[in-house]
């Protein structure tokens, strides 16, 4: 058995570890996770993460949990070109860095405003108090900011001239308000030329598959009572 | 620790339980998915992984949770990361923290600077 990815595209890590195989022509498995049916709960995929997270990655007997863990796995396994890890110190360190911030900072804010936009109402009937949203959207407001003036700066890209794995994460997180109807390039004209060269870097038709399935989720039939009862731990997590 | 002793600010109970509950959850995973029974997180030899570790549940320490004292594993993780830091420079290291319980009250203008942040704390 080769390399298995455990993945569901609704989530924005398993987007970026999905687009980054694909585009370096990464031989692989898909193993689908869904989560809204809570398959990331079952004892089998427990046996690959025990985190029960996804993305997820099994290469053998060797299993690997986090996406920023397996983007770096892969890179250094299939030998990527340079640019998407690249080995000049300080580039890699602005890639590092990066890749640190997001996780409690912009993946937070976005998965917030996805849920409390779109999911709850639309998804699980659930209306959000308004002050809740506007709180949510004032925070990711907050953290794009900082991603125009802390992170992109002038550049072209997030560690200099050219599409590193921080872009590819930092655009499927983006995408997920996007999902949610929140025009967040429309404002911010720094952040649409740089969503427009990391769209062309990655190839029109393979970011559009990456991100078909959150695209679609304003579509998704309402959850029935036994998708809610699972899902209410989570949902208590999102409305903080 | 810090709300009550620094702040002056009493946290409700269940705010506390549920968040114990989290770190115990946690130290969980900790033990049973990263650690293992590997001598320290990558294998044999201390990592930079074991020293974020180490500083980090030196946190909880420092409130008075004793969450090495229950959890055999871990202590004896614990003992090896000390030995390979050096026991002088581990100490040094966590003076501050360790006398943390003992500042003196935040004064109202430290309270006001605190106010968003603790906010977000008691979540």
């Amino acid at each position: 058995m080769g390399l298995e990815l455990y993945l569901d595209l609704l989530s924005q890590p398993c987007r970026a570890v999905y687009i980054f195989a694909k585009k370096n022509g990464i031989p692989f498995e898909l193993r689908t996770v869904d989560l809204l049916k809570g398959q990331h709960h079952s004892d089998d995929f427990a046996q690959v993460n025990p985190l029960k997270k996804v993305p997820a990655l099994k290469d053998g007997d060797f299993t690997l949990a986090e996406s920023v863990a397996i983007l770096l796995y892969l890179s250094r396994k299939y030998e990527t070109p340079d640019h998407w890890y690249p080995q000049d110190l300080q580039a890699r360190a602005r890639v590092d860095e990066y890749l640190a911030w997001q996780h409690t900072a912009l993946r937070t804010s976005c998965t917030r405003t996805l849920w409390q936009k779109m999911m709850f109402p639309v998804f699980l009937g659930q209306q959000v108090p308004p002050e809740t949203l506007a709180s949510t959207l004032a925070e990711l407001d907050r953290c794009l900011q900082l991603f125009e003036d802390k992170f992109l700066k002038d550049q072209d890209f997030l560690a200099g001239s050219h599409i590193s794995v921080a872009d590819l994460v930092a655009i499927t997180e983006l995408m997920h308000p996007v999902s949610a109807g929140c025009q967040i390039f429309k404002s911010r004209p720094k952040l649409e030329a740089w969503r427009q060269r990391v769209e062309a870097a990655v190839g029109e038709g393979l970011f559009q598959e990456a991100h078909a399935a959150i695209m679609k989720a304003k579509d998704l039939p309402p959850a029935d009572a036994a998708m809610k009862e699972k899902l209410k731990p989570f949902m208590q997590l999102l409305l903080q | 620790m810090m709300f009550p002793v620094f702040l002056g600010q009493q946290v409700p109970p269940e705010t506390l339980a549920s968040t114990l509950a989290e770190l115990d959850r946690c130290l969980q995973l900790f033990e049973d998915k990263f650690l293992k029974d590997q001598d320290f997180l990558a294998g044999s030899h201390i990592s930079v992984a074991d020293l974020v570790a180490i500083t980090e549940l030196m946190h909880p320490v420092s409130a008075g949770c004793q969450i090495f004292k229950s959890r055999p594993k871990l202590e004896a993780w614990r003992q090896r990361v000390e030995a390979a830091v050096g026991e002088g420079l581990f100490q040094e290291a966590h003076a501050a923290i360790m006398k943390a319980k003992d500042l003196p009250p935040a004064d109202a203008a430290m309270k006001e600077k605190l106010k968003p942040f603790m906010q977000l704390l008691l979540q």
